[in-house]
């Protein structure tokens, strides 16, 4: 019986634990979020240095190689200037979505904090996104 | 100490071995998410992060639901359903929930009985399935887990490939659950089937699962 409490207990935990996995997006909803707007503020001000330095490495890379130019220059040309508030926020694990009414940017968690993996993303009926600027 | 390790050897040995297989499982499970990051170029997990992502949990919970699961069924199985010649089965006239003499409760029950066997109403009612009920509760707890943890990470699967994330209702719908549910509990009915089946004409000499290797394979219900 001792041991039926134990497994008991085990179980219990791990419950705790699963559920808590679902929790923990809240507490990055806002750091998500940050990025997502300072991202699209640094594109609205033509600061293409700011806004790569918050695009994902592969994303970063894959945009020079398309474009045949410096991240900088490319990412104010690509990246679309939306400025609108209140975009709705999902984060699941490593990976985040932020959906305005006319655009949609998805992020990743890097060891350096969130980052841009693509953005200036259509919803398309059936398949994923259609995005300007993407990783892969 | 001696003593106690060897009374309780079966324990501490399936204990022992669900530790260092889920530490294995933990250090196999990080390397494995690494490599796949690697090739979306998407950096590393910490190992600490990866013991609490829903990867970590899902895998888990999926093997700990479907393994309660069998021993829950095959504890209520058993009280009515009969394999001729298997010692998993009880006598082929013993079956159903026997009676309160058989099972030693109430005013049946010995001296050294558990209490709650003696007490007689709900007390009793509920030990008497105590087992089962634990069991299947934590069958339902790792359900639920696997279906939170198996949602989040498919979501965030579905985020690596600009898709929108999907609702725990539809999830609990979708083909993804399924499979990985379905296929956890085919090879556990498989394996308990196959126990007490095979048990009917193959023997483990001194095994409490098997029949004495000389018992003829017409006797049910006799352990080694």
């Amino acid at each position: 019986m001792v041991a039926l409490i134990r497994a008991g207990a085990s179980g219990i935990a791990l419950l705790a634990l699963g559920l808590s996995l679902s929790a923990c997006g809240g507490s990055q909803d806002v750091a998500v979020s940050n990025v997502a707007d300072d991202f699209y503020e640094s594109v609205d001000k033509g600061d293409g240095a700011a806004a790569c330095e918050l695009l994902a490495p592969v994303t970063r890379s894959e945009l020079e190689q398309s474009s045949g130019k410096e991240c900088a220059a490319a990412i104010v040309e690509e990246a679309p200037d939306i400025r609108e508030d209140g975009g709705v926020v999902e984060v699941f694990g490593t990976m985040a979505q932020v959906r305005w009414g006319s655009d949609t940017v998805f992020l990743a968690r890097m060891p350096n904090g969130w980052r841009v993996f693509a953005a200036g993303c259509e919803a398309r009926a059936d398949a994923p996104y259609d995005c300007v600027v993407k990783g892969a | 100490m001696r003593r106690f390790v060897r009374e309780n050897s079966l324990g501490l040995f399936f204990g022992l071995l669900f530790l260092a297989a889920l530490v294995g499982q933990a250090f196999a499970g990080w390397h494995q998410v690494n490599d796949q990051l690697d090739a979306e170029q998407l950096g590393h997990l910490t190992f600490w992060r990866y013991l609490t992502s829903a990867d970590f949990a899902v895998d888990v919970a999926e093997n700990w639901q479907s393994e309660f699961l069998q021993f829950w069924l095959y504890l209520m199985a058993t009280v009515w359903l009969l394999q001729r010649g298997s010692p998993e089965s009880k006598e082929l006239d013993k079956a159903g929930r026997e009676t309160d003499e058989e099972q030693k409760i109430g005013k049946y029950a010995d001296a050294d009985s558990p209490a709650w066997a003696k007490t007689g109403g709900w007390r009793t009612g509920i030990y008497s399935s105590s087992l089962a009920i634990v069991m299947g509760l934590i069958f339902l707890g790792s359900w639920l887990v696997q279906s939170v943890a198996g949602w989040a990470a498919y979501n965030e699967t579905r985020l690596q490939q600009l898709r929108d994330p999907i609702g725990w209702w539809s999830y609990l719908g979708h083909s993804e659950f399924w499979a990985r549910t379905l296929q956890n509990w085919q090879s556990e009915f498989l394996a308990v089937g196959t126990l007490a089946v095979l048990a009917v004409y193959l023997r483990q000499r001194g095994s409490s699962q098997s029949k004495p290797v000389g018992e003829p394979h017409t006797t049910t219900g006799v352990d080694g």
